[in-house]
């Protein structure tokens, strides 16, 4: 279901997202598999796609890890995240996870500033994750490693006890 | 000829002599013999066989140990084989006894011929003469026609084979009616030598030399034609036989074309299932997130539900009211609020913690968008699941096609190639024989016609210059005499082959109306002899190879009752003297198709002025019985009799609603022993 929300309102200012350019390897691994270029198996086009669902398994998985120094990141501009219609995750992950249920993140600048860094923390922590399980799995084909991802979480997937504020 | 009875003396299993009363009766003409495998059938058809000619049948092993095996051993060194026959139309006047023996180690047999007068007496004919008598009755090549077991009928060819045509002329007597003509032409010739050396005419000398010469290049035209007839038959049968070859070897085309119609749905499949992988794929990786989140995100709506419901949510301040409160410098409740000051402060404050509008939109779209993320997450497996079963439809079609390329190509390499490719090239050169023979047959045809006129009209001139000699009128008379019956002899020669071949005709498709249930008659062509069908519709059609074997028993059938005027649709009125040799036929049905059998037997049993069968006891069935038992003279059982003891295959008939035993064990030794069934 596409949506029709211009997900660049949600935001008032620019903003780069930074990862750990050590996990490129599992960023182009869900991509193209084990090949360098596009393919009939390939799953994610794009790293942004990656990141957003890095930072859905590090919220799961509660693994929010800092950012490496900036020689050893990696940026994707908000915009970006804006065209691919994902620009609402960096709201959906704080509000999920260290902000719960804050809509103060929308007010201004420094909310979202906020809701950036807790991002790039779970997506660096779901980063991790996905590298080590990458690591351990047999698996050659992207797809068949997020269905045993999906499933490995399959009934452990968030439930969050939201405090109102 | 009618065969009155046949003594078998120590030949094969027959041991010591067994005497055979055949059936003369003109109304029970029928002579039947059953008897199990091995019982000594084919041994009774050889030895008629063999009397008459000193050779075998195709299907008779080891014709050199004719002598019976115990006889031998029992210092026993000849073996014979006696018929008596006479001529049926000669009322018992022309009757005979023929003998025929072997002596153990000789490989020639030897024949001896008895004329029987009317008073019983034996009288000898010479040995030279004995084989023109027997030629009479039944010539040695057309033995075959008579005296045959029906496996032969497949080595019969209907389709214009030029031997076909001999030995039919031959059994009609028109071969015999053709060199009478011949002689007779003969004579003419000689009575116009002896006239013109006595006109001495150079004119005359020119024509006859000529006309010598057109005869000479007619005797070799009509030769090539002969020939030309042989060949196109003979391509034709192997044309036949190799289109079988073919059609019997798996053929590369067909498979192949199995293969490129597999490869073909084998690349939609694949493209339908990458199709639907890519689709998968991309909706799993859009969604992924959204289904990790699903639970979350219920929870997140939930919450908002309740802060609206606490109305908890940024309240909308209206900033344009903040706005006019600032430049007006007064509150609604009549407070001053002075620029910098402390009112005015505050009044900031709230503005920028109520940025209602925007915030209030933002919160309103975050809500709206997650709720439709829900919705895609509730609808992740049910999509997945569909996408799933879409492509494991087009994984097992792959899967089936793969199969049957996998299959094609394993048949394409065990396809005899080579073979294929010998026969292809066998069967363009035979095709292509046919093709010049039949053009040179048109051409040798036109020559041969052109020939004739020619003849006829040199002869005439030759005719016109005699005619007007005085000197050489005696020899004219003569001539003219001798012309006159060869002129004769040639229509009533016409005459005769137009009336076998319409009573042949009407004989041939009348026994097919009868047997076939389809509308089909035949036709004989006069050239040739070929026998064709037609439809209902005359349309030239082709028959079923159970159908040609009753073809052939009809064209059989037909031919016998002609020769012995026993035909009831028409009838030849014959100035030559047709074969009437009885007919023998063992295993009769062996290439006839069960549901014609009956119809076949009491046709020919009709037809046949004797008639010879000899069955396998598992043929002979009540129903056939029944069927010919008013034309059935005598019926005898071949039982066979071996040493040692018992086993447990005893077979029996019945016949006449009497059992009897077909084989007996504990015997003397093993030999075949003749019951006649009482009628």
């Amino acid at each position: 279901m596409s949506s029709a929300l211009n997900q660049r309102s949600l935001f008032s200012h620019d903003h780069t997202i930074y990862w750990p350019s050590k996990y490129e390897r599992v960023v182009e691994f869900l991509k193209n598999g084990t090949e360098a270029k596009p393919n009939n198996r390939s799953l994610y086009k794009f790293n942004v796609e990656v990141i957003v669902l890095a930072a859905c398994l590090g919220l799961i998985e509660n693994n929010g890890i800092d950012l490496p120094p900036n020689s050893e990141r990696k940026e994707i501009a908000l915009s970006t995240f804006n065209d691919n219609q994902l620009g609402i995750y960096i709201y959906i992950i704080p509000l999920l996870g260290e902000e719960k249920g804050n809509v103060e993140l929308f007010r201004n600048k420094q909310g979202e500033d906020t809701a950036v860094s807790i991002f790039q923390r779970y997506a660096a922590g779901g980063l991790e994750i996905l590298n080590d399980r990458l690591n351990t799995s047999g698996h050659d084909s992207p797809y068949l490693f997020l269905d045993d991802l999906i499933s490995s979480l399959n009934g452990g997937v968030i439930d969050m006890d939201l405090e109102i504020q | 000829m009618k065969i009155r009875n046949v003594t078998l003396t120590n030949f094969r299993t027959f041991y010591g002599t067994t005497k055979i009363e055949f059936s003369t009766d003109s109304e029970r003409p029928t002579t039947i013999f059953i008897g199990e495998n091995g019982a000594g059938k084919t041994t009774v058809l050889n030895a008629i066989y063999w009397a008459f000619t000193g050779g075998f049948t195709e299907q008779f092993s080891d014709s050199s140990k004719l002598v019976n095996k115990d006889a031998k051993q029992e210092g026993t060194k000849k073996c014979s084989v006696a018929i008596e026959f006479d001529n049926e139309f000669s009322n018992g006047e022309d009757r005979y006894l023929l003998i025929r023996e072997k002596f153990e180690g000789n490989s020639n047999s030897e024949i001896t011929l008895q004329k029987i007068n009317t008073k019983g007496a034996y009288e000898g004919i010479q040995d030279g003469m004995a084989d023109i008598v027997i030629e009479r009755f039944i010539p040695k090549r057309l033995a075959n026609w008579f005296i045959f077991d029906g496996e032969a009928m497949r080595h019969m060819h209907l389709n214009g084979d030029p031997k076909f045509k001999d030995e039919l002329s031959q059994t009609f007597g028109f071969t015999s009616m053709s060199q009478l003509i011949k002689i007779l032409d003969q004579i003419d010739t000689d009575y116009k030598r002896e006239e013109q050396k006595l006109i001495k005419s150079d004119e005359l000398d020119e024509l006859s030399s000529e006309i010598e010469r057109l005869i000479d290049s007619v005797s070799h035209d009509e030769k090539r034609l002969k020939n030309l007839a042989t060949t196109i038959s003979q391509e034709r049968r192997k044309v036949e036989s190799l289109e079988q070859k073919l059609t019997n070897l798996p053929q590369s085309e067909p498979i192949q074309g199995q293969r490129e119609r597999a490869s073909r749905r084998l690349v939609e499949a694949k493209a339908k299932r990458t199709s639907r992988e890519r689709e998968r794929n991309h909706y799993i990786s859009i969604t992924a997130p959204k289904k990790l989140l699903e639970n979350g995100l219920q929870s997140l709506i939930q919450d908002f539900l309740i802060k609206e419901e606490k109305q908890i949510l940024p309240q909308p301040f209206g900033t344009q009211l903040i706005a006019d409160i600032l430049e007006t410098g007064e509150c609604i409740c009549g407070t001053k609020i002075l620029p910098d000051s402390h009112e005015a402060a505050c009044l900031a404050k709230k503005n920028e913690s109520a940025t209602t509008g925007q915030l209030q939109a933002r919160i309103f779209s975050f809500r709206s968008e997650i709720s439709n993320y829900l919705n895609v997450a509730s609808e992740f497996h049910t999509v997945l699941d569909k996408l799933a079963e879409d492509i494991g439809i087009y994984e097992g079609e792959v899967a089936d096609q793969e199969q049957i390329i996998e299959q094609a190509d394993k048949k394409i390499a065990d396809i005899p190639d080579e073979e294929i490719q010998k026969i292809k090239v066998e069967l363009h050169s035979a095709r292509d024989l046919i093709e010049i023979s039949i053009r040179q047959q048109g051409e040798v045809q036109g020559q041969l016609n052109g020939s004739k006129r020619q003849i006829t009209i040199l002869k005439a001139r030759q005719e016109s210059i005699l005619a007007q000699q005085t000197r050489t009128s005696h020899l004219r008379v003569e001539r003219e005499k001798v012309c006159r019956l060869g002129q004769y002899v040639l229509e009533q020669n016409e005459r005769q082959q137009n009336e076998v071949l319409d009573v042949l005709n009407k004989e041939v498709s009348g026994m097919l109306v009868q047997y076939l249930t389809k509308n089909f008659t035949a036709e004989v062509d006069a050239n040739n002899y070929a026998v064709r069908t037609y439809d209902v519709d005359h349309r030239l059609t082709g028959l079923s190879t159970g159908e040609t074997n009753v073809l052939k028993f009809a064209v059989i059938a037909a031919i016998v009752g002609m020769a012995g005027n026993r035909t009831t649709l028409g009838k030849v009125s014959w100035i030559s003297e047709p074969i009437t040799a009885p007919l023998i036929f063992d295993a009769p049905f062996s290439v006839v198709d069960s549901e014609y059998r009956t119809s076949v037997a009491t046709n020919l049993a009709k037809l046949a002025s004797q008639l010879v069968l000899l069955f396998d006891s598992a043929k002979w069935d009540q129903k056939l019985e029944e069927l010919m038992s008013p034309k059935v003279g005598k019926i005898y059982l071949l039982i066979s009799n071996a040493k040692g003891n018992d086993k447990s295959t005893f077979k029996n008939i019945i016949i006449k609603n009497n059992s009897y035993e077909l084989n007996r064990y504990k015997c003397d030794r093993d030999e075949t022993i003749l019951t006649e069934v009482q009628l």
